[in-house]
């Protein structure tokens, strides 16, 4: 499986999670480890009783830094799923607040560390990142991280991230929708086509007049009732 | 018209809106688009694969927010089939 199919397993399955979402965490591990050339370790460390424990990794290195951190009960992992502030250790220098997870963490050559809290799940819960070099989680590769962690917490979660959309902008978005669907029909209907053939017509029409692709679904869908009607 | 293939891309169009993917979400659901939030980013980021159709929704949904503000669709789109 190559990236790309990887983030399609990892999306779908957040799209409409499971119960049994052991495998996609691994490959969501997988993909973890691929947001920067410096990343070498993932994981997800979520709350256990009075404790934490990992309840995914993408390797022995990341498992070993949650575990040191959770030994010394103190860490940016635990941090991150408890108070729900992301943790970043750019670069983890040696000395407080976490003197433990900084002296693991030399111990095996990591420079730097990404904790990202996990949003409305049954447990506090942090994807966490670490590094070899200083810096990487900055730009695209922070983008993908953030973009990983929501797909993690909805995998958690067992349900989707609901969109930051009120009622009334769904019930819009639903009634520009319908109306699309019937001028994409109206138009494969008369043409012999297939309805994504009937969008880039429309789509095509939008960009040669410069108007909404809306306002000309209404005319094709307007136009049509005034045929059945002259008829 | 800019023709077929130029312009920016579905991510710099995404970055010049200003739009979150919220809404980008909502706009290519009004499009008859069928791509969950996640998704949405996704494929704007370059993480997921798009066929020429599901990228075509996408651009058409930022160029209708362009549109709004009175620009002339400056997302590119894939090459379309000739129409007659």
């Amino acid at each position: 499986m190559d990236t790309r199919q990887q983030w399609a397993q990892v999306l779908t399955a957040a799209s409409a999670p499971v119960a049994d979402h052991g495998a996609v965490l691994r490959t969501a591990m997988t993909l973890g480890l691929g947001v920067a050339p410096a990343a070498v370790g993932c994981s997800v460390t979520e709350r256990a009783g009075s404790g934490f424990r990992t309840a995914a990794s993408a390797n022995d290195l990341a498992l070993a830094l949650d575990l040191a951190q959770y030994d010394a009960d103190e860490g940016p992992c635990l941090s991150a799923a408890s108070r729900g502030r992301v943790e970043r250790l750019d670069p983890i220098l040696p000395g407080p607040p976490y003197s433990a997870f900084a002296a693991a963490a030399g111990r095996h050559g990591v420079r730097s560390s990404l904790s990202i809290p996990l949003a409305d799940v049954n447990r506090p819960a942090a994807l966490n990142f670490y590094a070899v070099a200083p810096g990487f989680a900055a730009g695209d590769a922070l983008r993908e991280a953030e973009l990983l962690a929501r797909a993690v917490a909805a995998l958690l979660r067992g349900r989707p991230e609901p969109p930051r959309v009120s009622d009334g902008e769904l019930a819009e978005a639903e009634a520009r929708r319908e109306l699309l669907e019937r001028a994409r029909a109206v138009l494969a209907g008369s043409g012999g086509g297939t309805s994504e053939e009937a969008f880039a017509m429309l789509v095509r029409r939008s960009r040669t007049e410069r108007r909404s692709i809306f306002d000309i679904a209404a005319e094709v869908v307007g136009s049509e009732a005034g045929d059945e009607v002259a008829s | 018209m800019i023709p077929d293939g130029q312009g920016l891309s579905l991510r710099d169009g995404m970055a010049r809106s200003g739009m979150r993917f919220d809404e980008l979400w909502l706009r290519q659901l009004g499009l008859g688009g069928d791509a969950g939030l996640l998704e949405v980013e996704a494929y704007v980021l370059g993480l997921l694969k798009t066929d020429r159709y599901q990228h075509d929704l996408l651009a058409q949904a930022l160029n209708e927010c362009f549109l709004e503000r009175g620009e002339d669709h400056p997302v590119a789109y894939r090459s379309q089939p000739a129409v007659d």
